[in-house]
């Protein structure tokens, strides 16, 4: 029997539930280290050290969740807090997870290249508002509350990042 | 109207969409969690018994009568202007700040 987000939530802040927790972490670990895969162009070396750090951040922290926002935008709040303090702990070299040039000689047309090396042309944060709004499906407000951006920014970033795949994919339809 | 565009991107990243098994991952961290803080029962043991142990002090030393008694005191002495009991303000003020502060450290803390 699949139980609803809330009841594990409850039975983890009264009981202090470990079975609750694990079937929370099952529900949404590949959500969590698929949007930290993206974000650090596939490195797998770390994803699973952020991805661990991110669930034991929600378990300390689960009692202060007030469902006011959905649990899954509040998760991925935490998800990407865990990332951004991991680049300014590490100093990481903006290029490291930032953008990639592209030379002319690289085919763009090509169905077969996928999402992962498209979203390498677009910045830090252009490449969370783009994941999180096509791949995860969440709306602009909820991704302002994820990545803590104004909503205006959150869409302009949308917008920008949609431009640069277009000539990425030299879509002109 | 519709960007097409956007149709495209969704359909690219359901195309190259991540479902990553679990493998472990869920055992290994809930092996890892930190000990929750275990919240000390005695205190409130302590506090539930010291009350009941007061009331029935109260009631037995008849402590309502003294209070009254003290109380009229207290106004006959200032309407007269004579000197009053000092010691029964001290100990109304005293007790006034405790039946105060002791319930409103309790409420906030279940509160937040």
């Amino acid at each position: 029997m699949n139980l609803s987000d809330s009841i594990l939530i409850a039975k983890i802040i009264v009981y202090d539930d470990h079975l609750a927790f694990k079937k929370l972490v099952e529900r949404y670990q590949s959500d969590i280290r698929g949007l930290l895969f993206r974000l650090t162009n596939g490195n797998a070396d770390i994803v699973d050290d952020l991805a661990q750090e991110c669930f034991i951040r929600i378990y300390k922290y689960l009692s202060s969740y007030n469902a006011k926002a959905k649990f899954k935008t509040w998760l991925f709040r935490i998800a990407y807090n865990v990332f951004y303090e991991y680049c300014n702990k590490k100093k990481l070299n903006k290029l490291d997870l930032d953008s990639t040039e592209l030379t002319n000689q690289e085919s763009r047309s090509d169905s077969s290249i996928d999402f992962q090396q498209a979203i390498k042309v677009l910045n830090q944060n252009e490449k969370l508002v783009i994941v999180l709004y096509f791949e995860k499906g969440f709306t602009h407000k909820e991704i302002s509350r994820i990545s803590n951006q104004p909503l205006g920014t959150v869409k302009t970033n949308i917008m920008r990042g949609k431009e640069k795949l277009k000539k990425f994919y030299n879509y002109e339809r | 109207m519709k960007d097409n565009f956007e149709d495209f991107i969704k359909k690219e990243t359901c195309k190259s969409n991540i479902e990553i098994p679990d493998n472990g991952f869920s055992e290994k961290v809930t092996s890892s969690l930190p000990k929750r803080k275990t919240e000390f029962i005695g205190r409130k043991i302590i506090i539930i018994f010291s009350t009941i142990i007061s009331v029935l002090v109260f009631i037995l030393i008849n402590g309502s009568k003294i209070f009254l008694t003290g109380i009229t005191d207290l106004f006959y002495s200032l309407i007269n202007s004579e000197t009053p009991n000092y010691e029964f303000i001290v100990v109304l003020i005293v007790f006034s700040i405790m039946s105060l502060i002791i319930p409103y450290i309790e409420i906030k803390e279940w509160i937040f």
